[in-house]
C-alpha cells in the first residue's frame, strides 16, 4: 500500500515538473525583442572607468576631424553595458565634443572610434585591425595589456583593477597621464 | 592635460559603507555569481560618473557587508543568493528564502517550525550550524539550533544571504559545524525613500510592510521600519486542523554613518512581539536586539572592526508548561593586515556573556536544570592566507573557545586555493566542535529526582563537544558572464556524537558521548542567463551517511539525521513584456527514512510561481507556494497546503 501512494506521488512531481518546463519553453520563444536590462555592478563600475578615461588620456587633434565631431566611444563584439554606457554620457562633452556610444560586431564592421571596449573572442585580429590608429583600447581579456592591449580591467579583493601598457599607447599617439598610471599595474 | 575639461564633477564621494578590504582574492569569483541581467543593487549612471577612478576602484563590486569579511574562507562550499533572487522567488519570510539555496536541507515542520541543515543531521534539534543576521549569532544555546520563527528580516532589504556548507573555517563563531548561514541586509544608502506592502492569501493569511529611508547631510542614513503577517494553521494526517496558526509583528530603525573615509558606524535595532497557537493555549513570544558596529580603515592593508550588540528574546510554550528567557551581549573585535606581500593575517577576539532563564514548571514533564545559568563564551581565531605563487594560495588557521561546559576546544583548518581566473580548484581539512547546549548537558525528564528502579533521564553530566574532522574539496568555473558552476565534495568523520544511554544495572539514562558517523556527499550548483531577461539557478546535493553507536554503546542515533538523499532544486527568473515578470521556483526532496523517533516522510515535489505586474514604483503580484499537490509533508505528519497570495508594493 505505501509502495502504490509513494508511486503515486512521484508521477505527480514528474507531471508537475513537466509543466513547469513547458510554460518556460514557451516564453522563451517570443523574448528576442524584449529591452535590455541593466548590466551588472561590475560593469556599472567600467562604465565610470570608461567615462573617466576621458579626463586622464590625450587624444591627439587630428583624431578629431572638426571642433563639432564626435568623441566615439566604441563597443565591439557583445554589449555587456546595455544602454547603461548611453545613459552615462547622454549630453556630457570631451572638450567640446559630444560623446557617442556606437557598437561593432567586429573586426569587419569596425569603424575609427577614439575609445573602444572590445567584448570578443577575436581580440587579437581586433587589435591589430586598430594598429596605427590612436584609439584607445580596453579589455576585461586576460593578458590583454601583455598581448598589445593598452588598458585591461581585473577583478581583485572584489574590487575593479587596471592593467596599462603605456608603450601600446604610445604607439598609438596616445598620453596616458601619470596619475592614472599610479594606480594601475604598469605592464611592458 | 589642461586643455580637456571634465564635465560635472562635484565630490568625489565614496558610495560604498564597507571601508573593509578584507576579501580575498577568491571570494570575488563568487561575487560574480549575480553576473550580467540581474544586478544586485543600482548605481546610477549619474552616481557613478561623479566618482573619480580612486573611488571607482574602491568600489566592491559585490555588496559585502562588514560580516561577509568574515568569509575570507574563499576556499569552501559558499553559495550566495542575492535579495533580487530572493524577491522574485515569492519567498515571505526568512527559511522560504534559504529553500532557495540548493546546499541547505530544509523542512517546515509546522506553520512556524522549520528545520534545516547543512551536509545532514537534519532533525527537531538540528544544532550543527551558526546562523547570523547582519554579524548577531541567532543560534540558541539552550538547544544549539535556530528558533526561525523569531528570526524575521524584512526581505524587501536583503542585500544577499551567504550559506557556506561544512566546517566555517577558522573565522566564524562557535557551531558552525557544518555550515554557516550568514544573512546581511542593505546599507540605509541603499534602502531610501518609502516602501509599503500589503499582501493577503490562504496559507500566508496577511503581510503588511511599511520603511522609511532617509538621510541627514551626505554622511548619514537612515530608516525605519515595521512589519506585521498572520499565518494560518497546517492540516493534520487526520484532515482537522493543527492548532499552529501565528502571527508576528516586528518593528525597527538602522543608521549608517560614515564620518570619513576611514571610518563607519552602523547603528540598528529590532523589536517583534507574536503569538503562537499551541494545542492548549497561546504561546506568546517577543525579543530585542540592539547591534553597533564600527570598521576602521587604517591604511590599505589594514581594518579594524568593533562589534557590540545585545540580544534578548522571550518564548513561551504553553503546552510544555515552560518559557526560555535568554540575554545575550556579545563584543567581537577583528583586525586584518598584510604582514609582508605575500601574507595576509586576520585575528579576532570575543565575548559573549549569556544569561539563561529556563523556567520549565511541569515537574512530571522534561525540563532542564537549573533553571538560571550563565554560559560565556570566550572565542579568539587567527589566520594566515598565504600566498605561495601568483594562482597558488594556502589559507591556515585556528579559532580558540572556552565554554562553560567543556573549557577550552580548538579548531585548526588548512584550505589549499588554486585560482586561474575563472577557475578555482580547493581543498580543505578541518577539524570542527559542536560545544554543548542546555539540551545536552541540563536536560532531565522527568525534573524531580528518581531512584534508579525507575526510568528516567537525568542530563548529561559527563557530554563533551561533538568533533568532527572534514575533507572537503571544490571546484567553481565561471566559463562566461553568462553562467556559473560550482562542485564541493565532502567526506566528514564525526565523533563523540550524541547519546542517551543508562546507566549500568539501573534504569537512569544520561546523555553522552555514544555515537559516531561519516558521512559523504556532493553539492552542484549553478546559474545560467539564458537571455538578458531570462536567468536560471539551481543546484543538486548528494548525501549520505552511516550513523552508529560507538565501540562499547548501544544507543540507536538514527533520529539525530532525518537526511533526503537526494535534493534538487531550481529557479527561473523572467522579464515579461508589458511590464510583467514570471518566476518559478521548484524543489523536489528524496523521502525521509523512518527512525526510531521519527515517521518516514514521502518524497515531494512541489514549485512555486509568481506573477507580477511592474510599473514604475508600484507592483502587483500574485504567488502560488507549493502548488504541485493539494498538500504536502516535509518533517514529521503536518500537512502544509498548496496556497496563494497576492501582494501590492509601492517603493517611492
Amino acid at each position: 500500500m505505501r509502495f502504490f501512494q509513494t508511486n503515486i506521488v512521484i508521477g505527480k512531481a514528474r507531471t508537475s515538473l513537466r509543466y513547469i518546463a513547458l510554460v518556460l519553453c514557451c516564453v522563451v520563444a517570443s523574448m528576442q525583442a524584449f529591452s535590455q536590462s541593466t548590466p551588472s555592478r561590475a560593469y556599472q563600475i567600467k562604465a565610470g572607468f570608461l567615462y573617466n578615461f576621458l579626463e586622464f588620456v590625450e587624444w591627439p587633434p587630428a583624431s578629431f576631424e572638426d571642433d563639432s565631431a564626435p568623441f566615439v566611444i566604441g563597443i565591439v563584439g557583445k554589449d555587456p553595458f546595455g544602454d547603461y554606457l548611453d545613459k552615462l554620457v547622454a549630453g556630457e562633452k570631451m572638450n567640446g565634443h559630444p560623446i557617442v556610444v556606437r557598437r561593432y560586431n567586429g573586426t569587419s564592421d569596425i569603424k575609427p572610434a577614439h575609445l573602444v571596449f572590445i567584448n570578443s573572442p577575436e581580440e587579437e585580429k581586433i587589435l591589430k585591425a586598430l594598429i596605427s590608429k590612436s584609439t584607445l583600447t580596453i579589455s576585461d581579456a586576460l593578458d590583454f595589456a601583455q598581448t598589445g592591449g593598452m588598458i585591461q580591467f581585473y577583478t581583485e579583493n572584489n574590487k575593479i583593477r587596471l592593467k596599462i601598457n603605456p608603450s601600446a599607447a604610445k604607439a598609438a599617439n596616445l598620453n596616458i597621464s601619470s596619475k592614472l598610471l599610479r594606480l594601475a599595474d604598469i605592464v611592458e | 592635460m589642461p586643455d580637456i575639461i571634465k564635465p560635472s564633477r562635484k565630490s568625489s564621494k565614496r558610495i560604498i559603507a564597507s571601508d573593509f578590504n578584507l576579501l580575498p582574492r577568491l571570494f570575488l569569483v563568487l561575487c560574480l555569481l549575480p553576473a550580467a541581467g540581474f544586478s544586485q543593487s543600482e548605481l546610477s549612471p549619474r552616481e557613478i560618473k561623479k566618482l573619480s577612478v580612486e573611488d571607482l576602484m574602491n568600489i566592491e563590486v559585490s555588496l559585502v557587508s562588514r560580516t561577509a569579511t568574515k568569509l575570507t574562507e574563499s576556499a569552501s562550499a559558499t553559495q550566495v543568493i542575492t535579495g533580487e533572487d530572493i524577491r522574485r522567488s515569492g519567498a515571505t519570510n526568512v527559511p522560504e528564502a534559504l529553500e532557495l539555496i540548493p546546499n541547505l536541507q530544509v523542512a517546515q515542520l509546522s506553520s512556524s517550525v522549520w528545520l534545516i541543515s547543512a551536509r545532514g543531521f537534519n532533525s527537531i534539534f538540528s544544532n550543527k550550524l551558526l546562523v547570523m543576521i547582519d554579524g548577531r549569532t541567532v543560534y540558541t544555546p539552550l538547544y544549539g539550533g535556530v528558533l526561525w520563527e523569531q528570526q524575521n528580516v524584512l526581505l524587501e532589504d536583503i542585500d544577499h544571504i551567504e550559506v557556506v556548507s561544512g566546517p566555517g573555517g577558522s573565522l566564524w563563531g562557535a557551531n558552525a559545524i557544518n555550515g554557516v548561514i550568514n544573512i546581511v541586509t542593505k546599507s540605509t544608502k541603499h534602502t531610501q525613500g518609502l516602501y509599503g506592502s500589503v499582501a493577503a492569501g490562504t496559507f500566508l493569511k496577511d503581510m503588511a510592510a511599511l520603511r522609511y529611508g532617509g538621510k541627514i547631510g551626505d554622511k548619514l542614513y537612515y530608516k525605519i521600519y515595521s512589519q506585521h503577517f498572520d499565518r494560518n494553521a497546517t492540516t493534520m494526517a487526520s484532515g482537522a486542523k493543527n492548532p499552529d496558526a501565528w502571527r508576528m509583528t516586528q518593528a525597527g530603525l538602522r543608521v549608517d554613518w560614515e564620518p570619513s573615509s576611514q571610518n563607519s558606524f552602523t547603528f540598528q535595532s529590532d523589536y517583534y512581539q507574536g503569538v503562537r497557537k499551541t494545542t492548549t493555549g497561546k504561546s506568546p513570544l517577543n525579543g530585542q536586539n540592539i547591534l553597533s558596529h564600527w570598521s576602521r580603515k587604517i591604511s590599505d592593508r589594514s581594518n579594524l572592526m568593533l562589534q557590540l550588540y545585545f540580544d534578548r528574546y522571550y518564548r513561551e510554550d504553553v503546552p510544555t508548561n515552560s518559557y526560555d528567557k535568554m540575554n545575550t551581549v556579545d563584543a567581537d573585535f577583528q583586525h586584518q593586515f598584510d604582514l609582508d606581500r605575500h601574507q595576509n593575517i586576520v585575528w579576532g577576539l570575543g565575548y559573549r556573556y549569556v544569561k539563561d532563564d529556563a523556567n520549565f514548571r511541569e515537574l512530571r514533564g522534561a525540563g532542564i536544570l537549573p533553571r538560571y545559568k550563565r554560559l560565556d563564551l570566550f572565542n579568539s581565531f587567527i589566520q594566515d592566507e598565504i600566498k605561495i605563487k601568483d594562482s597558488v594560495s594556502l589559507t591556515l588557521g585556528s579559532k580558540f573557545l572556552h565554554n562553560v561546559y567543556t573549557g577550552f576546544e580548538w579548531q585548526p583548518s588548512a584550505r589549499l586555493a588554486w585560482i586561474r581566473q575563472k577557475n578555482t580548484l580547493w581543498a580543505a581539512v578541518s577539524r570542527a566542535v559542536r560545544t554543548p547546549s542546555r539540551f545536552d548537558v541540563d536536560y532531565f525528564l522527568p525534573m524531580t529526582p528518581q531512584p534508579p528502579t525507575t526510568p528516567s533521564v537525568a542530563g548529561g553530566p559527563e557530554f563533551i563537544s561533538e568533533k568532527l574532522i572534514a575533507y572537503e574539496t571544490g571546484y567553481r568555473f565561471q566559463p562566461n558572464k553568462k553562467s556559473s558552476f560550482s562542485i564541493a565534495a565532502f567526506y566528514n568523520i564525526y565523533n563523540d556524537l550524541y547519546s542517551v544511554e543508562a546507566l549500568p544495572g539501573t534504569f537512569t539514562y544520561q546523555i553522552q558521548n555514544g555515537s559516531e558517523a561519516k558521512s559523504w556527499g556532493a553539492e552542484l550548483s549553478g546559474s545560467y542567463q539564458v537571455h538578458a531577461n531570462w536567468r536560471l539557478r539551481g543546484g543538486y546535493s548528494f548525501f549520505k551517511k552511516d550513523i552508529g553507536p560507538k565501540k562499547g554503546h548501544t544507543f540507536k542515533p538514527d533520529y539525530l539525521g532525518n537526511d533526503a538523499r537526494n535534493h534538487v532544486h531550481l529557479q527561473s527568473i523572467l522579464d515579461l513584456p508589458f511590464h510583467l515578470q514570471f518566476d518559478v521556483t521548484a524543489r523536489y526532496y528524496d523521502p525521509l527514512p523512518k527512525t526510531f523517533a521519527t515517521v518516514m516522510v514521502p518524497n515531494y515535489s512541489t514549485f512555486d510561481a509568481r506573477l507580477a505586474y511592474v510599473y514604475h514604483g508600484f507592483e502587483i503580484a500574485v504567488v502560488g507556494q507549493n502548488l504541485a499537490e493539494k498538500h504536502h509533508t516535509e518533517f514529521g505528519a503536518f500537512n502544509l497546503p498548496r496556497s496563494v497570495y497576492a501582494k501590492i508594493t509601492a517603493r517611492f
